[in-house]
Protein backbone atom coordinates (compact mmCIF):
# COMPACT_ATOMS: atom_id res chain seq x y z
CA UNK A 1 0.00 0.00 0.00
CA UNK A 2 2.70 2.32 0.96
CA UNK A 3 4.29 2.16 -2.26
CA UNK A 4 1.51 2.50 -4.36
CA UNK A 5 0.93 5.69 -2.24
CA UNK A 6 4.85 6.28 -3.09
CA UNK A 7 4.30 6.20 -6.78
CA UNK A 8 1.19 7.98 -6.94
CA UNK A 9 2.46 11.09 -4.71
CA UNK A 10 5.44 10.89 -6.96
CA UNK A 11 3.52 10.77 -10.23
CA UNK A 12 0.22 12.88 -9.71
CA UNK A 13 0.34 15.62 -9.33
CA UNK A 14 2.32 18.87 -8.90
CA UNK A 15 3.93 19.82 -5.77
CA UNK A 16 3.95 23.13 -3.50
CA UNK A 17 6.86 24.36 -2.48
CA UNK A 18 8.05 24.69 0.74
CA UNK A 19 9.37 28.38 -0.02
CA UNK A 20 5.85 29.51 -1.45
CA UNK A 21 5.10 32.44 1.00
CA UNK A 22 2.08 31.66 3.29
CA UNK A 23 2.00 27.76 2.65
CA UNK A 24 4.60 26.54 5.72
CA UNK A 25 4.98 29.50 7.83
CA UNK A 26 3.77 33.10 7.32
CA UNK A 27 4.97 35.32 5.06
CA UNK A 28 7.16 38.17 5.77
CA UNK A 29 6.37 41.85 5.40
CA UNK A 30 8.13 41.87 1.91
CA UNK A 31 5.97 39.36 1.11
CA UNK A 32 2.30 40.50 2.22
CA UNK A 33 2.01 44.07 2.15
CA UNK A 34 -1.28 43.46 4.32
CA UNK A 35 1.23 43.29 7.24
CA UNK A 36 1.35 46.55 9.45
CA UNK A 37 5.03 47.20 8.34
CA UNK A 38 8.25 49.98 7.92
CA UNK A 39 10.29 50.24 5.45
CA UNK A 40 13.71 51.39 6.40
CA UNK A 41 17.20 51.21 4.94
CA UNK A 42 19.89 49.68 7.41
CA UNK A 43 23.22 48.89 6.66
CA UNK A 44 22.97 49.93 3.04
CA UNK A 45 19.58 48.06 2.11
CA UNK A 46 15.64 48.79 2.19
CA UNK A 47 14.18 46.42 4.19
CA UNK A 48 10.84 45.64 5.64
CA UNK A 49 9.95 45.77 9.11
CA UNK A 50 7.16 43.96 10.50
CA UNK A 51 6.10 46.68 12.87
CA UNK A 52 2.86 47.56 14.32
CA UNK A 53 1.94 51.02 16.07
CA UNK A 54 -0.56 50.95 19.29
CA UNK A 55 -2.55 54.43 20.48
CA UNK A 56 -1.96 58.26 19.71
CA UNK A 57 1.56 59.10 17.88
CA UNK A 58 1.24 62.23 20.12
CA UNK A 59 1.93 60.30 23.52
CA UNK A 60 5.14 59.36 24.73
CA UNK A 61 7.45 57.12 22.15
CA UNK A 62 7.41 53.43 24.15
CA UNK A 63 9.48 50.84 21.75
CA UNK A 64 8.99 46.74 22.39
CA UNK A 65 11.61 44.90 21.17
CA UNK A 66 11.28 40.84 21.51
CA UNK A 67 14.15 38.45 21.79
CA UNK A 68 15.35 35.17 20.67
CA UNK A 69 17.17 36.70 19.31
CA UNK A 70 15.08 35.33 16.41
CA UNK A 71 11.52 36.18 18.17
CA UNK A 72 8.44 37.90 17.17
CA UNK A 73 6.68 40.43 19.25
CA UNK A 74 3.73 38.69 19.73
CA UNK A 75 4.47 36.83 23.09
CA UNK A 76 4.80 40.69 23.81
CA UNK A 77 0.50 41.89 22.58
CA UNK A 78 -0.06 42.23 26.16
CA UNK A 79 2.03 45.36 25.96
CA UNK A 80 -0.60 46.80 24.11
CA UNK A 81 -2.19 47.74 27.31
CA UNK A 82 0.15 50.80 28.00
CA UNK A 83 -1.00 52.14 24.78
CA UNK A 84 -3.75 54.30 27.21
CA UNK A 85 -0.48 56.23 28.07
CA UNK A 86 1.52 55.23 25.46
CA UNK A 87 2.63 55.85 21.60
CA UNK A 88 3.76 52.42 21.89
CA UNK A 89 5.49 50.57 19.07
CA UNK A 90 6.65 46.99 18.80
CA UNK A 91 8.72 45.26 15.99
CA UNK A 92 10.57 42.40 14.52
CA UNK A 93 13.84 42.79 13.72
CA UNK A 94 15.33 42.12 10.13
CA UNK A 95 15.35 38.39 9.51
CA UNK A 96 13.36 37.56 12.86
CA UNK A 97 9.71 36.95 13.20
CA UNK A 98 7.88 38.06 10.04
CA UNK A 99 10.40 40.97 9.65
CA UNK A 100 12.21 40.29 6.06
CA UNK A 101 15.18 37.84 6.13
CA UNK A 102 18.16 39.13 4.95
CA UNK A 103 21.61 37.70 4.69
CA UNK A 104 24.19 36.69 7.53
CA UNK A 105 26.18 39.80 6.54
CA UNK A 106 23.33 42.26 7.76
CA UNK A 107 23.15 41.25 10.85
CA UNK A 108 25.72 42.60 13.18
CA UNK A 109 25.40 44.23 16.70
CA UNK A 110 26.03 47.47 14.89
CA UNK A 111 23.78 47.13 12.02
CA UNK A 112 20.83 45.75 15.19
CA UNK A 113 21.68 49.17 16.54
CA UNK A 114 21.20 50.82 13.73
CA UNK A 115 17.95 49.61 13.25
CA UNK A 116 16.58 50.62 16.18
CA UNK A 117 17.97 54.18 15.68
CA UNK A 118 16.22 54.00 11.93
CA UNK A 119 13.19 53.20 13.48
CA UNK A 120 13.05 55.82 16.15
CA UNK A 121 13.48 58.27 13.52
CA UNK A 122 11.13 57.13 11.57
CA UNK A 123 8.41 57.12 13.77
CA UNK A 124 9.31 59.32 16.82
CA UNK A 125 11.59 61.75 14.74
CA UNK A 126 13.57 64.03 17.88
CA UNK A 127 11.66 62.75 20.39
CA UNK A 128 13.24 60.71 23.40
CA UNK A 129 12.06 56.79 23.64
CA UNK A 130 11.30 55.05 26.24
CA UNK A 131 12.77 51.28 25.40
CA UNK A 132 11.43 47.65 27.03
CA UNK A 133 13.51 45.01 25.98
CA UNK A 134 12.43 41.06 26.61
CA UNK A 135 15.63 38.72 26.76
CA UNK A 136 18.03 39.56 23.61
CA UNK A 137 15.84 42.49 23.08
CA UNK A 138 16.90 44.20 26.52
CA UNK A 139 20.69 43.32 25.71
CA UNK A 140 20.20 45.26 22.59
CA UNK A 141 18.33 48.41 24.22
CA UNK A 142 20.43 48.13 26.94
CA UNK A 143 23.67 48.66 24.37
CA UNK A 144 21.42 50.94 22.58
CA UNK A 145 21.23 53.40 25.85
CA UNK A 146 24.26 53.08 26.12
CA UNK A 147 25.91 54.50 23.21
CA UNK A 148 22.89 56.73 22.91
CA UNK A 149 21.90 58.11 26.09
CA UNK A 150 20.42 61.25 24.55
CA UNK A 151 18.15 59.62 22.92
CA UNK A 152 15.83 57.39 25.26
CA UNK A 153 13.88 58.42 28.08
CA UNK A 154 13.43 55.12 30.55
CA UNK A 155 14.83 51.47 29.94
CA UNK A 156 13.08 48.71 30.95
CA UNK A 157 14.06 45.64 30.72
CA UNK A 158 12.45 42.55 31.23
CA UNK A 159 14.68 39.30 31.85
CA UNK A 160 17.55 40.43 29.73
CA UNK A 161 20.38 38.33 28.87
CA UNK A 162 23.68 38.66 31.23
CA UNK A 163 24.76 42.43 30.61
CA UNK A 164 27.81 41.31 32.76
CA UNK A 165 31.93 41.39 31.50
CA UNK A 166 32.39 38.93 30.30
CA UNK A 167 29.15 36.98 30.16
CA UNK A 168 28.67 33.61 32.74
CA UNK A 169 29.38 30.11 31.19
CA UNK A 170 26.74 28.65 32.89
CA UNK A 171 23.46 29.95 31.28
CA UNK A 172 21.25 27.40 31.01
CA UNK A 173 18.49 28.58 28.61
CA UNK A 174 16.97 27.57 25.73
CA UNK A 175 19.06 24.12 25.94
CA UNK A 176 17.26 21.41 24.27
CA UNK A 177 15.90 18.46 25.74
CA UNK A 178 16.81 15.13 24.47
CA UNK A 179 13.84 14.21 23.29
CA UNK A 180 13.43 17.63 21.57
CA UNK A 181 16.79 17.47 19.58
CA UNK A 182 15.77 13.76 18.36
CA UNK A 183 12.55 14.99 16.91
CA UNK A 184 14.67 18.31 15.49
CA UNK A 185 17.02 16.34 14.17
CA UNK A 186 14.85 13.30 12.72
CA UNK A 187 12.75 15.87 10.66
CA UNK A 188 15.79 15.82 8.45
CA UNK A 189 14.54 12.38 7.08
CA UNK A 190 11.26 14.82 5.42
CA UNK A 191 12.43 18.59 5.90
CA UNK A 192 15.84 19.68 6.11
CA UNK A 193 16.55 23.61 6.84
CA UNK A 194 17.57 24.25 2.95
CA UNK A 195 15.39 27.50 2.90
CA UNK A 196 14.16 30.13 5.78
CA UNK A 197 10.76 28.98 5.51
CA UNK A 198 11.69 25.45 6.42
CA UNK A 199 14.08 26.10 8.86
CA UNK A 200 11.66 28.39 10.69
CA UNK A 201 9.31 25.84 9.86
CA UNK A 202 10.82 23.54 12.76
CA UNK A 203 11.10 26.30 14.66
CA UNK A 204 7.10 25.52 15.42
CA UNK A 205 8.01 22.79 18.15
CA UNK A 206 11.72 23.52 18.67
CA UNK A 207 11.27 27.07 19.79
CA UNK A 208 8.70 25.78 22.66
CA UNK A 209 10.12 22.39 22.92
CA UNK A 210 13.42 24.39 24.23
CA UNK A 211 11.62 26.87 26.34
CA UNK A 212 11.30 24.08 29.33
CA UNK A 213 14.34 25.65 30.85
CA UNK A 214 12.56 28.82 31.11
CA UNK A 215 9.27 27.64 32.82
CA UNK A 216 8.87 26.44 37.01
CA UNK A 217 8.26 22.85 36.40
CA UNK A 218 10.95 22.70 33.69
CA UNK A 219 8.61 21.49 31.07
CA UNK A 220 8.12 23.44 27.52
CA UNK A 221 4.95 26.47 27.82
CA UNK A 222 1.67 24.50 27.08
CA UNK A 223 1.25 27.92 24.75
CA UNK A 224 3.66 29.72 23.20
CA UNK A 225 2.23 32.59 21.08
CA UNK A 226 4.34 33.37 18.19
CA UNK A 227 3.87 33.80 14.16
CA UNK A 228 7.33 33.10 13.06
CA UNK A 229 10.97 32.20 14.45
CA UNK A 230 14.25 33.66 12.75
CA UNK A 231 16.11 30.70 12.77
CA UNK A 232 18.74 31.57 10.87
CA UNK A 233 18.94 35.38 12.00
CA UNK A 234 19.11 33.11 15.37
CA UNK A 235 22.09 31.40 14.14
CA UNK A 236 24.02 34.16 12.92
CA UNK A 237 23.32 36.39 16.59
CA UNK A 238 24.33 33.25 18.28
CA UNK A 239 26.98 30.88 16.27
CA UNK A 240 28.82 32.81 14.32
CA UNK A 241 31.99 35.32 14.59
CA UNK A 242 28.76 38.09 14.29
CA UNK A 243 27.37 36.73 17.28
CA UNK A 244 28.70 38.90 20.44
CA UNK A 245 31.44 37.51 21.93
CA UNK A 246 31.24 37.12 26.13
CA UNK A 247 33.78 40.06 26.66
CA UNK A 248 31.34 42.27 24.81
CA UNK A 249 30.34 44.87 26.78
CA UNK A 250 27.04 45.74 26.52
CA UNK A 251 26.69 48.51 28.95
CA UNK A 252 29.70 50.25 28.14
CA UNK A 253 29.10 54.17 28.91
CA UNK A 254 25.52 53.07 30.16
CA UNK A 255 27.12 55.65 33.43
CA UNK A 256 25.62 58.46 31.37
CA UNK A 257 22.20 57.63 31.20
CA UNK A 258 20.52 59.12 34.37
CA UNK A 259 17.44 58.00 34.67
CA UNK A 260 16.96 54.84 36.87
CA UNK A 261 16.83 51.06 34.83
CA UNK A 262 13.93 49.07 35.74
CA UNK A 263 14.57 45.35 35.59
CA UNK A 264 11.90 42.78 35.52
CA UNK A 265 12.32 39.31 36.43
CA UNK A 266 9.91 36.40 37.60
CA UNK A 267 11.37 33.74 40.23
CA UNK A 268 11.25 30.74 37.98
CA UNK A 269 13.65 29.45 34.80
CA UNK A 270 17.39 30.55 33.41
CA UNK A 271 16.51 34.32 34.05
CA UNK A 272 15.00 34.58 36.88
CA UNK A 273 15.46 37.04 39.58
CA UNK A 274 18.37 35.58 40.82
CA UNK A 275 20.32 35.11 37.81
CA UNK A 276 19.43 38.53 36.85
CA UNK A 277 21.28 39.78 40.96
CA UNK A 278 24.63 38.53 39.67
CA UNK A 279 24.33 38.97 35.66
CA UNK A 280 22.57 41.96 35.21
CA UNK A 281 22.32 44.29 38.10
CA UNK A 282 26.25 44.71 38.17
CA UNK A 283 26.17 46.30 34.64
CA UNK A 284 23.82 48.52 35.53
CA UNK A 285 25.03 51.39 37.71
CA UNK A 286 21.33 52.76 38.37
CA UNK A 287 19.06 50.07 38.12
CA UNK A 288 16.12 48.20 40.44
CA UNK A 289 15.36 44.97 40.27
CA UNK A 290 11.59 44.04 40.68
CA UNK A 291 10.58 40.73 41.07
CA UNK A 292 7.31 38.75 39.86
CA UNK A 293 7.02 35.70 41.77
CA UNK A 294 6.05 32.47 39.65
CA UNK A 295 6.57 34.12 37.05
CA UNK A 296 9.06 32.63 33.69
CA UNK A 297 10.24 33.81 30.73
CA UNK A 298 7.00 33.14 29.03
CA UNK A 299 4.66 33.23 31.45
CA UNK A 300 5.52 36.71 32.38
CA UNK A 301 3.57 37.61 29.39
CA UNK A 302 0.99 35.31 29.60
CA UNK A 303 -0.03 34.21 32.98
CA UNK A 304 1.11 37.23 34.84
CA UNK A 305 0.63 40.12 32.11
CA UNK A 306 -1.48 42.04 34.90
CA UNK A 307 1.18 41.99 37.43
CA UNK A 308 4.10 42.85 34.63
CA UNK A 309 1.85 45.69 33.61
CA UNK A 310 1.44 46.93 37.01
CA UNK A 311 5.14 47.09 37.56
CA UNK A 312 5.79 48.47 34.44
CA UNK A 313 2.81 51.35 35.09
CA UNK A 314 4.39 52.27 38.45
CA UNK A 315 8.08 52.81 37.25
CA UNK A 316 6.71 54.60 33.64
CA UNK A 317 4.20 56.60 35.50
CA UNK A 318 6.47 57.47 38.43
CA UNK A 319 8.91 58.74 35.79
CA UNK A 320 6.72 60.86 33.77
CA UNK A 321 4.92 62.62 36.92
CA UNK A 322 8.69 63.87 37.16
CA UNK A 323 8.89 65.31 33.13
CA UNK A 324 7.90 68.42 32.69
CA UNK B 1 -1.31 19.93 -4.28
CA UNK B 2 -2.54 20.85 -8.01
CA UNK B 3 -3.40 17.86 -10.44
CA UNK B 4 -1.90 19.05 -13.38
CA UNK B 5 -2.13 17.41 -17.33
CA UNK B 6 1.67 18.12 -17.36
CA UNK B 7 2.02 15.49 -14.49
CA UNK B 8 2.14 13.08 -16.90
CA UNK B 9 5.90 14.05 -17.36
CA UNK B 10 6.11 13.95 -13.71
CA UNK B 11 5.01 10.02 -13.51
CA UNK B 12 7.89 9.09 -16.52
CA UNK B 13 10.26 10.72 -14.34
CA UNK B 14 9.39 9.08 -11.21
CA UNK B 15 9.20 5.42 -13.26
CA UNK B 16 12.65 6.43 -14.72
CA UNK B 17 14.01 6.50 -11.11
CA UNK B 18 12.16 2.98 -10.04
CA UNK B 19 13.86 1.82 -13.23
CA UNK B 20 17.07 2.93 -12.18
CA UNK B 21 16.83 1.31 -8.38
CA UNK B 22 15.56 -1.46 -10.12
CA UNK B 23 18.34 -1.65 -12.43
CA UNK B 24 20.93 -1.36 -9.84
CA UNK B 25 19.68 -3.99 -7.71
CA UNK B 26 19.81 -6.34 -10.72
CA UNK B 27 23.70 -5.82 -10.91
CA UNK B 28 25.65 -9.06 -10.65
CA UNK B 29 26.46 -10.13 -8.59
CA UNK B 30 29.06 -10.21 -5.50
CA UNK B 31 28.37 -10.00 -1.97
CA UNK B 32 26.80 -6.33 -1.32
CA UNK B 33 26.64 -4.03 0.74
CA UNK B 34 28.00 -6.55 3.23
CA UNK B 35 31.36 -5.30 2.64
CA UNK B 36 33.16 -8.71 2.65
CA UNK B 37 33.96 -11.51 -0.28
CA UNK B 38 33.24 -14.91 1.02
CA UNK B 39 35.58 -17.68 0.13
CA UNK B 40 35.44 -19.47 -2.96
CA UNK B 41 32.71 -21.73 -3.09
CA UNK B 42 30.84 -20.95 0.15
CA UNK B 43 27.54 -20.42 -0.62
CA UNK B 44 25.99 -17.18 0.11
CA UNK B 45 23.19 -17.37 2.59
CA UNK B 46 20.15 -16.84 1.02
CA UNK B 47 17.99 -14.61 4.00
CA UNK B 48 20.46 -11.98 5.71
CA UNK B 49 19.22 -9.91 8.94
CA UNK B 50 20.62 -6.44 9.53
CA UNK B 51 20.57 -4.56 12.49
CA UNK B 52 22.31 -1.57 13.47
CA UNK B 53 22.30 1.75 15.90
CA UNK B 54 23.16 4.91 14.40
CA UNK B 55 23.72 8.83 15.20
CA UNK B 56 22.63 10.98 11.97
CA UNK B 57 21.99 13.14 14.40
CA UNK B 58 19.29 11.64 15.49
CA UNK B 59 19.53 8.40 17.14
CA UNK B 60 18.20 5.42 15.31
CA UNK B 61 17.66 1.57 15.35
CA UNK B 62 17.51 0.26 11.83
CA UNK B 63 16.44 -3.52 11.48
CA UNK B 64 16.38 -5.15 8.19
CA UNK B 65 16.08 -8.37 5.86
CA UNK B 66 17.74 -8.96 2.73
CA UNK B 67 16.70 -11.95 0.57
CA UNK B 68 18.66 -13.72 -2.31
CA UNK B 69 16.93 -13.30 -5.58
CA UNK B 70 17.95 -14.61 -8.80
CA UNK B 71 20.73 -16.54 -10.36
CA UNK B 72 24.16 -17.00 -8.35
CA UNK B 73 26.97 -16.02 -10.94
CA UNK B 74 30.03 -18.93 -10.24
CA UNK B 75 32.28 -17.30 -7.79
CA UNK B 76 30.08 -14.80 -6.77
CA UNK B 77 29.33 -13.92 -2.99
CA UNK B 78 25.49 -12.78 -1.78
CA UNK B 79 23.89 -11.49 -5.66
CA UNK B 80 21.19 -9.68 -5.88
CA UNK B 81 19.08 -9.15 -2.85
CA UNK B 82 15.72 -6.89 -2.46
CA UNK B 83 14.39 -6.57 1.12
CA UNK B 84 13.02 -4.18 3.74
CA UNK B 85 14.39 -2.14 6.43
CA UNK B 86 12.72 -0.20 9.24
CA UNK B 87 14.75 2.81 11.20
CA UNK B 88 13.27 4.22 14.30
CA UNK B 89 14.17 7.17 16.34
CA UNK B 90 14.40 7.31 20.26
CA UNK B 91 10.69 9.16 19.51
CA UNK B 92 9.07 6.28 17.53
CA UNK B 93 6.20 5.64 20.25
CA UNK B 94 5.77 9.38 20.94
CA UNK B 95 5.86 10.96 17.73
CA UNK B 96 4.94 7.89 15.41
CA UNK B 97 8.64 8.31 13.82
CA UNK B 98 9.45 5.89 11.65
CA UNK B 99 11.36 5.41 8.16
CA UNK B 100 10.60 2.29 6.08
CA UNK B 101 12.78 1.59 3.12
CA UNK B 102 12.10 -0.98 -0.01
CA UNK B 103 15.74 -1.90 -0.64
CA UNK B 104 17.70 -3.52 -3.80
CA UNK B 105 21.50 -4.68 -3.76
CA UNK B 106 23.85 -5.74 -5.89
CA UNK B 107 27.46 -5.47 -7.06
CA UNK B 108 28.08 -4.00 -10.84
CA UNK B 109 31.52 -5.69 -12.02
CA UNK B 110 35.21 -4.54 -10.06
CA UNK B 111 38.10 -6.99 -9.87
CA UNK B 112 38.47 -9.85 -7.86
CA UNK B 113 38.84 -7.66 -4.07
CA UNK B 114 38.08 -4.49 -5.49
CA UNK B 115 34.28 -3.71 -5.75
CA UNK B 116 31.37 -1.19 -5.59
CA UNK B 117 28.40 -2.35 -3.94
CA UNK B 118 25.01 -0.52 -4.65
CA UNK B 119 22.07 -0.01 -2.38
CA UNK B 120 19.17 2.01 -3.51
CA UNK B 121 15.96 2.17 -1.78
CA UNK B 122 12.48 3.74 -1.74
CA UNK B 123 11.28 4.86 1.32
CA UNK B 124 8.90 5.93 3.51
CA UNK B 125 9.42 8.14 6.58
CA UNK B 126 6.33 9.85 8.85
CA UNK B 127 6.52 11.76 11.82
CA UNK B 128 4.30 13.77 14.07
CA UNK B 129 5.58 16.68 16.27
CA UNK B 130 4.01 19.74 17.73
CA UNK B 131 3.47 21.42 14.12
CA UNK B 132 2.00 18.60 12.55
CA UNK B 133 2.48 15.74 10.50
CA UNK B 134 4.76 14.47 7.76
CA UNK B 135 4.41 11.61 6.01
CA UNK B 136 6.85 11.80 3.31
CA UNK B 137 8.73 9.57 0.19
CA UNK B 138 11.98 9.40 -1.08
CA UNK B 139 15.00 7.70 -2.79
CA UNK B 140 18.01 6.97 -1.24
CA UNK B 141 21.50 5.59 -2.86
CA UNK B 142 24.78 4.17 -1.18
CA UNK B 143 27.88 3.30 -3.26
CA UNK B 144 30.27 1.79 -1.46
CA UNK B 145 33.52 1.43 -3.58
CA UNK B 146 36.47 -0.73 -1.66
CA UNK B 147 38.45 -3.65 -1.34
CA UNK B 148 36.96 -6.52 0.34
CA UNK B 149 38.68 -9.97 1.83
CA UNK B 150 36.89 -12.90 3.42
CA UNK B 151 37.51 -11.58 6.79
CA UNK B 152 36.70 -8.00 6.28
CA UNK B 153 36.62 -4.65 3.96
CA UNK B 154 36.98 -1.25 3.87
CA UNK B 155 35.49 1.43 1.97
CA UNK B 156 34.08 4.63 1.06
CA UNK B 157 30.76 5.26 1.80
CA UNK B 158 28.85 7.21 -0.50
CA UNK B 159 25.50 8.37 -0.59
CA UNK B 160 22.88 10.26 -1.55
CA UNK B 161 18.92 10.54 0.24
CA UNK B 162 16.36 13.02 -1.11
CA UNK B 163 12.63 12.99 -0.06
CA UNK B 164 10.60 14.24 -3.32
CA UNK B 165 7.05 14.62 -1.91
CA UNK B 166 5.95 14.99 1.59
CA UNK B 167 2.31 15.25 2.75
CA UNK B 168 1.69 17.82 5.48
CA UNK B 169 -0.91 18.39 7.96
CA UNK B 170 -0.31 21.22 10.17
CA UNK B 171 -1.62 20.84 13.54
CA UNK B 172 -3.79 23.39 15.39
CA UNK B 173 -0.87 25.08 17.36
CA UNK B 174 0.98 25.60 13.54
CA UNK B 175 -2.47 26.94 12.07
CA UNK B 176 -2.20 29.55 14.93
CA UNK B 177 0.89 31.11 13.86
CA UNK B 178 -1.06 32.59 11.19
CA UNK B 179 -3.80 34.75 13.92
CA UNK B 180 -3.28 38.15 14.76
CA UNK B 181 -1.21 39.11 12.77
CA UNK B 182 -3.22 42.09 11.30
CA UNK B 183 -4.41 45.06 12.83
CA UNK B 184 -8.07 45.81 13.21
CA UNK B 185 -9.38 47.56 10.44
CA UNK B 186 -6.55 47.48 8.06
CA UNK B 187 -6.59 46.64 4.46
CA UNK B 188 -7.04 42.73 4.05
CA UNK B 189 -7.41 42.61 0.49
CA UNK B 190 -3.96 40.86 -0.09
CA UNK B 191 -4.43 38.97 3.50
CA UNK B 192 -2.80 35.97 2.76
CA UNK B 193 -3.93 32.69 4.99
CA UNK B 194 -2.48 29.16 5.60
CA UNK B 195 -0.70 27.24 6.51
CA UNK B 196 -1.35 24.70 3.23
CA UNK B 197 -1.53 21.04 4.16
CA UNK B 198 -1.10 19.53 1.04
CA UNK B 199 1.98 17.45 -0.94
CA UNK B 200 5.31 19.17 -0.84
CA UNK B 201 8.29 18.67 -3.07
CA UNK B 202 11.27 18.21 -2.93
CA UNK B 203 11.65 19.05 0.74
CA UNK B 204 14.74 17.05 2.24
CA UNK B 205 18.19 15.76 0.34
CA UNK B 206 21.13 14.77 2.16
CA UNK B 207 24.78 14.20 0.97
CA UNK B 208 26.57 11.29 2.65
CA UNK B 209 30.26 10.57 2.53
CA UNK B 210 32.06 8.78 5.00
CA UNK B 211 34.58 5.43 5.52
CA UNK B 212 32.90 1.90 6.26
CA UNK B 213 34.17 -0.94 7.19
CA UNK B 214 33.85 -4.72 8.17
CA UNK B 215 35.16 -7.64 10.23
CA UNK B 216 33.39 -11.04 9.92
CA UNK B 217 33.06 -13.19 13.04
CA UNK B 218 32.44 -16.73 12.43
CA UNK B 219 30.51 -17.81 10.04
CA UNK B 220 27.52 -16.28 9.70
CA UNK B 221 28.12 -13.10 11.43
CA UNK B 222 29.56 -9.41 9.93
CA UNK B 223 29.91 -6.26 11.77
CA UNK B 224 29.96 -3.39 10.34
CA UNK B 225 30.70 0.37 11.01
CA UNK B 226 30.28 3.62 8.89
CA UNK B 227 31.26 7.10 9.60
CA UNK B 228 31.42 10.19 8.05
CA UNK B 229 29.91 13.69 6.97
CA UNK B 230 26.05 13.82 6.27
CA UNK B 231 25.75 17.15 4.51
CA UNK B 232 21.68 18.82 4.08
CA UNK B 233 22.12 21.61 1.17
CA UNK B 234 21.15 24.61 2.89
CA UNK B 235 20.27 27.76 0.74
CA UNK B 236 22.22 30.61 3.20
CA UNK B 237 25.32 28.00 3.23
CA UNK B 238 25.53 26.85 6.49
CA UNK B 239 26.47 23.72 7.05
CA UNK B 240 27.31 23.15 10.68
CA UNK B 241 24.42 25.20 12.75
CA UNK B 242 22.92 23.09 15.60
CA UNK B 243 19.89 26.12 15.62
CA UNK B 244 19.14 24.75 11.81
CA UNK B 245 19.69 21.38 12.10
CA UNK B 246 22.70 21.24 10.37
CA UNK B 247 24.82 18.59 12.27
CA UNK B 248 27.23 17.12 9.45
CA UNK B 249 28.08 13.66 10.63
CA UNK B 250 26.73 10.19 10.58
CA UNK B 251 27.89 6.89 12.88
CA UNK B 252 26.44 3.68 12.84
CA UNK B 253 27.30 0.38 13.82
CA UNK B 254 25.82 -3.10 13.39
CA UNK B 255 26.02 -6.60 12.93
CA UNK B 256 24.65 -8.42 9.68
CA UNK B 257 23.92 -12.37 10.52
CA UNK B 258 23.49 -15.06 7.73
CA UNK B 259 26.23 -13.27 5.11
Amino acid sequence: MLSSLAVGALAACRPLSTEAPGALVPPTANQDPALPQLRVMIAGYSRALHLERFGDPARPPLFVLPGGPGADFRLMLALRALADRYFVVMWDPRGAGLSERVPAAELTLDASLEEIAAVQAAVAPGRRVTLVGHSFGGRLFAAYTARHPDMVAQLVLIEPGALVTPAPRDYEGGRFSFDVAEDFFWQSELLTSRDHAAADYKAVTAVPGASGSFTCDGRPPAVYPMWRFGAFHHHVLTHTDHAPGRDFAWTAGIERFAPEVLVVAGTCGALRAEVQRRYAMPALPHARLVEIPGAGHISIFLDHADALLAVLRAHLDAYQRTVP
Amino acid sequence: MSCRPESARAARRALAVLVVIAASSRLAAAQAPTLVRPADGTPPARGVYTISVGVEPAVVLTLGYLHRVGHLPRGSGGGTRVGVRLKLPTTALGNEAWRLDLLGTGTPGGARDWAAPVTGALYAAHNRNRAGTMLGFGTEVRVAPGRYGPRGGLALDLGWQATLRTQVRHSAESRATFDDRYPEGGDRASASTGPVDGWYGRTASRWRLGLAGSRAAGGSVLFQFAVGALVAPQRQGVVLGFDLGQLPFYAEAGAKLGW
